[in-house]
């Protein structure tokens, strides 16, 4: 995996989530990875904005650390390349509902919805398929089973933005999102196993 | 609420006592197995899709000893993995996420104070907690325990399991003490009831003990996972005999056979789901 050791890797820490088991998986890459607490101005390759929180909690984290505003700055040039993953997809969009109206950091318009409970249990946790809706190379080699946690799921505006889809009874929702230089993934990839590693893999050959 | 396409979890459950894998019956007359590392890894290669960790006597003694099996796991294992045992607070919670857990579950402390759920949830969010539900079956009379069955509290698991979601845990991990260990099938009745109440995932636990029982339980109740340790630990420990620690109740373990190695009992037990039109990830 030496081929990647070059790839420098920055993933945000907002001190509350699991951001080991991230870490871990793109060490086991090969690559030159590292946790951030703050604004770190220092060239990466790929930003991770990782998972696991409440989205209130994770806008306010942000903000409090001015990560918000330089997030927003670093995503505005195209040629930095930013990962959200689970709460960090979340929060690449406009709003959500979690515990009342929480505005996001706006860079792909859309909404964060609850996942209905008439139908479903949710939270949504454990293994479920994505089916990719248009043409594209992360998914590629892969058994597309993937390890989810989620209670709320994103809208894009732009269908078009949508990598995958997932369905739950009754709903078919956004799985994966790509927006030029951003991809939010739903689930987590660093838990999915092999499935997981091969997307990375793939997210590491073909996005960056 | 019945989930037509449910994703069913097989989930294999480590109790974990002075740092060394053990397995009891009815929670009780524990017998040491080996190293819960060797284990966890073993059963991630065989295909588990999640590893579930629980320090026994943590409630016992006032100790958090977990937190070196939960980084080593979580640097190799890339499958969820849940920790539960003597958490008693907010910090405790934070503390065990940051080595590497993805949820925790709780028992006692939400007994004594249920509102560290609401607490959590606003920091964690409802997916990162599970509650673990301890039934026992007195005549024919259900309660609740904690302390891994040592302590009977007076609650009626419906109702306290029903108040739980309702305070924001995000899942249940419902335990039978009576049928724990034994190997003779799940409390198919209780688990029924609980799990087709609540409108969050419900993992059964306690009984398994041929893949009969198992397919029975999925059946029979709106579970979305299977929490299995007697079926799996036994067949696995000859396997890791050379790497044993020779502390505690060792006998059983000695005089375990060679023979009772059952290749890949997780890979043959998601086979047979699948048969039976189960969703399996495979």
């Amino acid at each position: 995996m030496s081929e990647y050791k070059k790839i420098k890797v920055n993933i945000v820490n907002l001190g509350f989530n699991n951001t080991f088991s991230i870490f871990q998986a793109f060490k086991s890459l090969g690559c030159n990875v590292q946790l951030i607490d703050k604004i770190n101005k220092n060239k990466t390759d790929l930003l991770v904005l990782p998972g696991v929180g409440s989205y209130a909690k994770g806008m306010n984290t942000l903000r409090e650390k001015n990560f918000d505003n330089y997030i927003q700055d670093y995503a505005s040039d195209n040629n930095n390349k930013i990962l959200g993953v689970c709460l960090g997809m979340q929060l690449f969009f406009s709003e959500s509902c979690e515990f009342g109206k929480t505005s996001g950091l706006n860079l792909i318009p859309g909404k964060v919805k609850k996942i209905p409970n008439k139908a479903n249990k949710v939270p949504h946790i454990g293994w479920n398929t994505v089916k990719t809706s248009k043409n594209n190379d992360f998914f590629k080699n892969n058994d597309n089973h993937f390890y989810f946690v989620h209670s709320y799921y994103c809208e894009p505006k732009n269908k078009k933005l949508i990598l995958s889809e997932t369905n739950l009874e009754k709903l078919n929702f956004c799985s994966s999102v790509m927006k030029d230089n951003l991809i939010g993934v739903q689930f987590h990839p660093e838990k999915s196993s092999i499935a997981g590693k091969n997307l990375l893999t793939n997210i590491l050959k073909n996005f960056i | 609420m019945s989930q037509k396409n449910r994703n069913i979890r097989i989930i294999p459950k480590l109790d974990i006592k002075n740092g060394l894998l053990i397995k009891g019956i009815n929670l009780e007359g524990l017998r040491v197995l080996g190293d819960p590392y060797d284990f966890a890894k073993y059963y991630y290669e065989c295909g588990a899709d999640e590893i579930c960790y629980v320090d026994n006597v943590a409630t016992l003694y006032g100790t958090n000893d977990l937190n070196k099996f939960i980084s080593r796991t979580a640097k190799d294992l890339f499958i969820p993995m849940t920790v539960g045992g003597g958490i008693r607070s907010v910090d405790d919670i934070k503390q065990i996420l940051s080595f590497g857990a993805d949820k925790v579950c709780l028992n006692s402390q939400i007994i004594k104070t249920p509102n560290i759920i609401s607490k959590a949830k606003k920091i964690f969010g409802s997916s990162t907690l599970c509650a673990i539900v301890e039934t026992v079956k007195i005549d024919s009379e259900y309660f609740i325990s904690c302390s891994n069955g040592r302590d009977l509290v007076k609650k009626n698991p419906i109702t306290w399991a029903k108040h739980l979601e309702d305070l924001g845990v995000g899942e249940i991990f419902l335990t039978s003490v009576n049928k724990e260990g034994l190997k003779s099938g799940f409390d198919i009745n209780i688990i029924e009831k609980i799990s087709s109440k609540l409108k969050i995932p419900v993992i059964a636990h306690g009984g398994a003990g041929n893949f009969e029982h198992i397919k029975k339980v999925i059946k029979n109740t709106n579970i979305d996972g299977v929490a299995i340790s007697s079926l799996l630990h036994y067949s696995a420990a000859p396997y890791f005999i050379k790497n044993f620690h020779n502390t505690g109740n060792t006998h059983f373990l000695k005089t375990l056979k060679k023979e009772m190695i059952k290749i890949n009992v997780i890979k043959n037990l998601k086979k047979f789901l699948k048969k039976n039109k189960i969703n399996v990830r495979i």
